[in-house]
């Protein structure tokens, strides 16, 4: 679709008049050609700032993936060695209730038993 | 690179270079700057024409898209981030702003009237009365429909029309 140009010759020679003024100043095609060469072709010794972001990205995404699995395969610890000894045993205590009805193979309070066990209905 | 395909682009230029200067039109980006990029772009061959349109509306879209890219790079670069960024010892190229034209009374109303106008329709005039093309093939670089182009358009040069005879009758 073409826009009615017999209309608009207002605008039309407003716009010619601009072109003009801005072509007459634009830059030659081979000088920006060069120009796009030259400063804009990517320097070698620069070094990307794409690539730190990326790298940097990749380490923390490495750190938060790993280290939850890690933590995960490890063996839990046995009680035995992880609680702390509080009161360590002499070599010459022995056994660790000493009492005689233990080596019998009762306890102390087998005797309270009967008593209950007579209580009258 | 690709030498000979960017030579096919030497009759465009001129027109280039005033549609380069549009879509940095309002912005602290310099056309110079777009323009290079653009063509960099095409020696890289990092982008080539589809066949389905004319070189023209290829073109102009590539250097609307350049503007619009290097708009970004410099509000980041302004930005808090961007600054942040800078503690990287890469060396940033400090965009350059762009080179005034000394223009008579009647363009520069012109150009300050186009600035009034919102993004859309300030593109599709200068498409349509500046560089010659058809509102289809405007709507093409501008990347919206026909039918969005032509209300653009309407609407667009009934504001400008207001706003230039305003400025007639100071």
């Amino acid at each position: 679709m073409n826009p009615d140009k017999s209309t608009d010759n207002d605008l039309r020679a407003r716009f010619a008049t601009l072109r003009k003024s801005e072509t007459d100043e634009a830059p030659s095609f081979a000088r920006t050609l060069a120009a796009a060469r030259v400063e804009k072709a990517p320097s070698k010794e620069r070094p990307a700032l794409g690539w730190t972001i990326g790298t940097l990205a990749a380490a923390v995404a490495i750190t938060v993936l790993i280290v939850p699995r890690l933590r995960e395969n490890r063996p839990a610890p046995s009680l035995a060695e992880i609680i702390p000894v509080l009161l360590p045993a002499s070599p010459d205590s022995g056994a660790l209730f000493p009492s005689p009805l233990f080596a019998e193979g009762r306890l102390p309070s087998d005797s309270i038993l009967p008593l209950h066990l007579d209580f009258p209905l | 690179m690709n030498p000979d395909f960017v030579l096919s682009l030497e009759p465009l230029h001129r027109d280039a270079c005033g549609w380069a200067r549009h879509c940095c039109e309002g912005s602290q980006v310099d056309p110079s700057d777009v323009l290079q990029t653009a063509y960099l772009k095409v020696m890289q061959g990092k982008v080539r024409p589809r066949g389905d349109g004319s070189l023209k509306t290829w073109w102009f879209g590539v250097i609307r898209l350049t503007a619009k890219e290097e708009q970004r790079r410099r509000r980041f670069r302004e930005s808090l981030a961007g600054k942040l960024l800078r503690f990287a010892p890469a060396k940033v190229d400090e965009p350059r702003t762009a080179t005034p034209i000394e223009l008579d009374e009647s363009c520069r109303e012109l150009k300050e009237a186009l600035t009034q106008l919102p993004p859309r329709q300030s593109e599709v005039l200068h498409l349509v009365f500046y560089q010659d093309l058809s509102i289809s093939e405007a709507a093409v670089i501008m990347g919206v429909s026909l039918g969005s182009a032509r209300t653009h358009y309407e609407r667009g040069k009934a504001r400008l029309r207001e706003l230039l005879s305003s400025t007639d009758h100071r």
